[in-house]
């Protein structure tokens, strides 16, 4: 049951036209605008030199935030994401990096141009910081967003924004990650956009209040500041721009950015069917204890130049698993981006006019405060883009010119991994593994998914080296490896999870906590498409007082559970628990769902997947219906005998 | 009735083909699935199994993690027995997933 709590509507971000929200605007903050006449009339040249030029801030920023950071998360695998937006907060660039996080950029902005001009106001060299998802800028409180506004010749001509995930905010579990969380007081302090730096000194009580809250401040600490030099160098180069091109012909070709995308969006909306297009998803338990599945509904409508999503019907707000509107839209934006805008700039103030968002305010992904939202990255903004991923899949899937541009679902979710405790240089450390950054992509109409190919939502995402997770933290790794037979199968294979194992290493403190957040358990989340059976489901278990260091002394590391004593304990999807000096940690995240009938698929394909240990023999026969023989070549006349035998079976009518 | 795609024809998927008419037929065999002014998928053979029954890749058994029961449901073609659309879901949760273009003007 969901009830509003009074005064928490204020941090609520609200809708409104550009021209209602100016009008909220004080008189004393001026605005830098260009008429539309200078935007029609931006000479295309000009256009390109500076379009180009504001994506690459948006490439450099990154660069100095990987350089400035002292986090694994940010440093190695590039779990964040920088924005240019215009004087109103409309985005007009995201980078290439984690597009979720990027997708909620202009609500903060927005929110602070409404709340924030008059007191504490703007100036030149301010930079705020935000992590409350229902202002916006983030998904869950992890997702702290430092943005700065630009001023031109005394007027607001534009802002950046840096939104990265902090390792340690405080709340009841280590990694402000909470299975147990009931709502958003067991969890990190969702902080309103508070002014950080002031004129470009970092105000040291507010940070102070800022760290306050963490395990790690020191990390949090370096993480800030790589978030405020990234904001720094963005304003340098637009300087820069300003300087040589002029402020209207800079501001132009941002205005002119968001028009050409929301133009070619238009047009090429205009060459697919109408129809609609409906998907669901599940996520297996909100929080530790829970035994439910909670569902997330989507019905797409395409009509002209125009998408519609409509979430009625999704459960209600329950446990920790819930997003804010920021994570319906982080659910929209990064399936859009990639499926139809690949040859259209990616500035989503231009995107956004296209679509509009039908949603139940109380649902898992619409949810109302104080409702618990520590996992919404993964949990329903992840879920969502699962869904939107699948209907606009299927409305390309319709069109022979776009449809090698759809793709099943990828990796059906995060499967989170938080680690806590002493590490090797006897300092306390808060970590989330991002092993899970390697997820299986799905597959396409003509191709397979690439297997461990990454993230659909975080196009640069990466995964650290097994070497520099062993340097950081206090584990040895026994295998990090793609997982045979995860892939869904299908005409065209989803492309494999993969799988890591470690062990407690290096040491003086012999016991490790941590958080398990992952869904995709009790039924797999990465759907398939066309008839293409859904990624494999995620998997973790610890070998609880196992023989592994009597193992090592012998000189042999194990390459799989079976090869160890002790318990299997399989972990819950929402757990948490502490491993010991002798237990062995193994996570499994999840792969991409397959195109079409695995029945259809090429059979040499099938023998060169066998060959290569992406699929086991058993599914090469019982799935995909190939008759091996010894040499491992299959034979023609038993593969359709048995493909035939399959296809009854399948059906029922044997 | 034939296989053959008129241009006003639409291939839905890999394996649906959405003719002027409105009738839905396989791309394979040619077998009617469903109507424009019905459901698409009406006419084809609806099939629930065990989710393991998807392969290896369902690593545990869902009732180790929650209540509700966990089926494979599956459409096929009701003559040729290709695989129109697979999904692990609830036991007894609705079809959610359809398909519907608007009516061609």
């Amino acid at each position: 049951m969901s009830f509003a709590v009074p005064g928490s509507e204020k941090f609520v971000y609200q809708a409104r036209t550009n021209a209602a929200l100016q009008a909220r605007l004080p008189p004393s903050l001026a605005l830098h605008t260009v008429t539309a006449d200078a935007v029609r009339t931006v000479d295309p040249l000009s256009y390109e030199v500076i379009r180009h030029r504001l994506w690459a801030i948006t490439d450099e920023m990154g660069e100095a935030m990987k350089r400035m950071s002292g986090s694994v998360v940010v440093t190695d695998c590039n779990d964040f994401g920088p924005g240019i937006m215009d004087e109103l907060g409309d985005n007009v660039q995201v980078g290439l990096y984690n597009t979720q996080l990027a997708s909620s950029m202009d609500m903060a902005i927005k929110w602070t141009l409404e709340n924030r001009a008059e007191n504490p106001g703007f100036e030149q060299g301010d930079m705020f910081l935000c992590n409350d998802p229902w202002v916006g800028g983030g998904l869950h409180q992890n997702d702290v967003m430092v943005f700065a506004p630009l001023f031109c010749d005394g007027q607001l001509f534009a802002w950046t924004a840096a939104v990265a995930h902090q390792v340690d905010l405080g709340g009841v579990s280590p990694g402000s990650w909470t299975p147990r969380s009931q709502n958003v007081f067991w969890e990190s302090l969702p902080t309103p956009p508070i002014k950080i730096v002031a004129r470009g000194r970092l105000q040291a009580d507010v940070e102070d209040v800022y760290l306050r809250r963490s395990r790690v401040p020191k990390i949090i600490a370096l993480d800030l500041r790589a978030q405020i030099g990234a904001n720094n160098i963005a304003h340098e180069r637009i300087r820069q721009l300003i300087e040589k091109y002029g402020a209207t012909a800079v501001k132009s070709v941002m205005k002119r950015m968001m028009d050409d995308a929301e133009e070619r969006l238009r047009a090429k909306l205009r060459t697919l069917p109408d129809g609609q297009w409906s998907a669901v998803t599940y996520q297996d338990q909100s929080h530790l204890g829970d035994r439910e599945v909670h569902r997330i509904v989507l019905n797409m409508t395409k009509t002209a130049d125009h998408l519609r999503f409509d979430f009625t019907g999704t459960a209600p707000q329950s446990g920790m698993i819930n997003c804010t509107y920021a994570g319906i839209r982080g659910g929209i934006l990064p399936a859009v981006l990639p499926m139809l805008c690949g040859d259209i700039p990616w500035s989503p103030g231009g995107i956004w006019r296209c679509i509009d968002i039908i949603s139940e305010p109380g649902t898992i992904n619409n949810c109302t405060f104080p409702a618990g939202i520590c996992k919404a990255s993964v949990g329903s903004c992840w879920a969502t883009q699962n869904v939107v991923t699948e209907c606009l899949s299927g409305m390309l899937d319709t069109s022979p010119v776009h449809r090698k541009h759809a793709m099943s679902v990828c990796c059906g979710t995060w499967d989170l991994v938080v680690l806590a405790g002493v590490d090797q240089r006897a300092q306390p450390f808060v970590t989330m593994l991002c092993d899970a950054m390697a997820g299986g992509q799905g597959a396409r109409t003509d191709l397979d998914g690439v297997d461990t190919g990454g993230l659909a939502c975080i196009p640069m995402g990466r995964i650290a080296d097994v070497e520099m997770n062993e340097f950081a933290f206090p584990i040895l790794y026994l295998w990090r490896r793609e997982e045979r037979d995860s892939g869904g199968p299908g005409r065209f294979r989803g492309g494999l999870g993969g799988s890591s194992c470690f062990v407690m290493h290096g040491t003086e403190v012999k016991q490790m906590h941590m958080v398990f957040s992952g869904g995709g358990k009790a039924l797999p989340q990465a759907a398939g498409l066309a008839g293409g059976y859904p990624g494999g489901t995620e998997h973790e278990v610890i070998v609880r007082d196992s023989n592994i260091r009597t193992l090592f002394r012998a000189g042999h590391i194990p390459g799989e559970l079976e090869e160890l004593s002790g318990g299997q304990q399989i972990v819950q999807p929402e757990d948490e628990s502490d491993i010991g000096w002798d237990d062995v940690f193994f996570t499994h995240w999840q792969a991409g769902g397959g195109y079409g009938d695995p029945l259809r698929r090429l059979p040499s394909a099938v023998t060169e997947d066998l060959a290569a240990g992406k699929i086991s023999a058993q599914a090469a026969e019982t799935i995909y219906g190939v008759a091996l023989r010894a040499d491992g070549a299959y034979d023609e006349a038993a593969t359709i005998a048995l493909r035939e035998r399959l296809r009854l079976v399948r059906a029922g009518v044997t | 009735m034939n296989n053959e795609s008129t241009p006003e024809a639409i291939h839905l998927d890999d394996n649906r083909v959405l003719h002027a008419d409105g009738r839905v037929s396989c791309v394979h065999c040619s077998a009617e699935l469903g109507h424009h002014n019905t459901d698409y998928l009406a006419k084809a053979l609806r099939r629930e199994r065990a989710p393991e029954a998807s392969g290896p890749n369902i690593r545990v058994k869902a009732e180790v993690f929650v209540d509700q029961p966990m089926v494979l449901r599956q459409a096929l073609c009701p003559q040729c027995y290709v695989v129109l659309q697979t999904e692990i879901v609830p036991q007894g949760d609705p079809f959610f997933r359809t398909t519907r273009l608007a009516p061609s003007e």
